[in-house]
């Protein structure tokens, strides 16, 4: 063998000896990589889950605080919240696609994090915990403190209610006053006023007959037609303004939520019939003193998909009955001067006198089901179970 | 003889390049370990306080210097701790050396990162871990009054 061959083979091994060194070493570093890159994605990946979680928090904050938040564009609640290496996002969605339709509708919330490499989505649903105000169980709670309560001593016996003439005079509220038992219970906030007559269409002035104040005759508010010159309303809410006089409704056929503002007072003659539209809202809102003067009852002929017979759904439609059935608010005195036959509720602020036979029964449906303005702890709860990571 | 010079030269070579590489490798490895040491000690606090609700009404006093007796996120505001210790008070043996703090800010879900606001409602909590005066983990949650209401 030549000691040239041999040279050669020496540069060989040692070139092999150390490429093969090399990639050893290369390996055990890169494999070292990995292994890090792995433990820094996993604590990205928790990092971002923290993050999702706090924007559903900083969600909530936003619904409290922002009475329009379902109108928000996308259900966009927080909308690219920027912060160190994260990124937040939080939607708002509910199940009929519409979160405006309904404000009481229960809603999920989407948050969407990425912190680094990693990216974590959680969901969560959200309902009300809504109860009907106590004044809503009570066919006839109208004595006022003056407070902002009622006196439950008018409602004490079994329902129905039935009075025959006499009723509460303001003779009698001094009584009421002295006596030592009586409880008092909290009324609906006047605010509701508000929130019917700014979703109510106005029915024009010159529906008015004239007369002394505004008088509609024949005033027809159903879910089948409404007079002419009155614009359909997509949730049967329509609204007069009394110009600041007395309004007198007289043969009105009502299907849903006729609103009285700016008036001294509202006289409601024969025949009084109506009922809530679809969504069970109150049948009348009265800014002022409420006159009801009945001669019998009648029938309003009509009937829709009856989707309400779920639990906690509202079902005013019984279409047997032919008196008011509903609620009544009025922000003022009410006097019912003759026979009524209602299922529902009168609620007013101020004193209440029946003249003549008078029966109001207590209806459990809208106790399960309470519009707008007639519930108390509006408070968003978390639906148990319903808290989940999304894996994409 | 110039085979001998010039095998060694390569061999030298080589090895200068690998000391040099595990030199560099060995730095970025204490990086690393340091940044997923603090990010694991930030972590380990955010998600207790996560727990949390975002502010008691009864606030509690007690001559316990541990965290236990904080019972809200608020509560953290100010919060520093070396070395780091676990919900019971026992030092982290792998922190020794670290320094933990926290910082609780009140402020408006409509402005999270802005500065602080009586009344926001929102509180955001940002922990820092730090080794050697070097912040090696940071992390920003939030807790908010309405989100305990809903949610505990």
């Amino acid at each position: 063998m030549s000691r040239r061959r041999t040279r050669g083979g020496v540069y060989v091994l040692v070139v092999v000896t150390s490429a093969v060194t090399m990639s050893i070493g290369a390996l055990a570093v890169m494999a070292a990589a990995s292994n890090r890159e792995m433990q820094e994605i996993e604590l990205e990946r928790r990092q971002a889950l923290s993050l999702a979680e706090s924007g559903i928090h900083l969600a909530l904050d936003v619904i409290e605080r922002d009475d329009a938040w379902r109108t928000r564009a996308g259900g966009r609640i927080i909308d690219s919240l920027s912060m160190e290496r994260g990124e937040l996002g939080v939607r708002a969605s509910d199940s009929d696609d519409d979160l405006a339709d309904d404000g009481s509708d229960a809603f999920t919330l989407t948050a969407t994090a990425s912190f680094g490499r990693a990216r974590q989505r959680v969901e969560a649903e959200f309902a009300y915990d809504v109860r009907p105000i106590e004044a809503i169980y009570y066919p006839f709670p109208i004595v006022s403190d003056g407070a902002g309560r009622i006196c439950a001593y008018t409602y004490l016996s079994p329902f129905p209610v039935c009075a025959g003439g006499g009723g509460f005079l303001e003779a009698d509220i001094a009584t009421l006053y002295s006596e030592p038992n009586i409880s008092w219970i909290d009324q609906p906030d006047p605010s509701l006023i508000e929130y019917y007559a700014s979703r109510a269409t106005p029915i024009p002035l010159s529906l008015s007959d004239g007369g002394l104040g505004e008088f509609y005759n024949n005033l027809e508010l159903t879910t089948s037609g409404v007079s002419t010159g009155v614009t359909p309303n997509p949730r049967h809410i329509y609204v007069i303004d009394g110009g600041g006089g007395d309004v007198e409704v007289v043969r009105l056929a009502l299907t849903g939520t006729l609103v009285v503002v700016n008036a001294r007072s509202l006289t409601w003659r024969r025949p009084v019939v109506a009922r809530p539209g679809p969504e069970g809202l109150p049948i009348m809102i009265a800014d002022c003193d409420l006159v009801i003067r009945s001669a019998g009852p009648d029938r309003i002929d009509e009937t829709w998909p009856d989707d309400d017979d779920t639990p906690g759904g509202t079902d005013f439609d019984d279409p047997t009955f032919d008196g008011v059935q509903g609620v009544i608010y009025a922000n003022g005195d009410v006097r019912i001067r003759q026979d009524l036959e209602m299922r529902g509720s009168i609620i007013a602020t101020g004193f209440g006198q029946i003249d003549d036979n008078v029966t109001i029964r207590h209806e459990a449906a809208y106790v399960e089901s309470p519009p707008p303005g007639f519930r108390v702890g509006d408070s968003v709860r978390h639906v148990e179970g319903s808290w989940r990571v999304v894996v994409d | 003889m110039v085979e001998a010079v010039l095998a060694a030269g390569i061999v030298g070579g080589l090895l200068v390049a690998a000391l040099t590489l595990v030199g560099s490798v060995a730095a970025e490895r204490r990086i690393a370990a340091e940044r997923n040491t603090g990010q694991m000690l930030v972590i380990a606090l955010a998600e207790e306080i996560a727990a949390l609700p975002a502010e008691n009404s009864v606030t509690i006093t007690t001559s316990d210097p541990g965290r236990a007796t904080l019972t809200d996120a608020r509560s953290f505001d100010g919060y520093t701790e070396s070395p780091p210790t676990d919900r019971a008070g026992v030092p982290i043996q792998s922190a020794l050396g670290w320094t933990r703090s926290v910082e609780v800010t009140e402020v408006t879900s409509a402005d999270p990162e802005g500065v602080e606001t009586a009344d926001g409602g929102v509180f955001r909590v940002r922990i820092t871990a730090q080794i050697n005066s070097r912040v090696a983990g940071e992390m920003t949650l939030f807790r908010s009054a309405a989100g305990d209401e809903a949610i505990q």
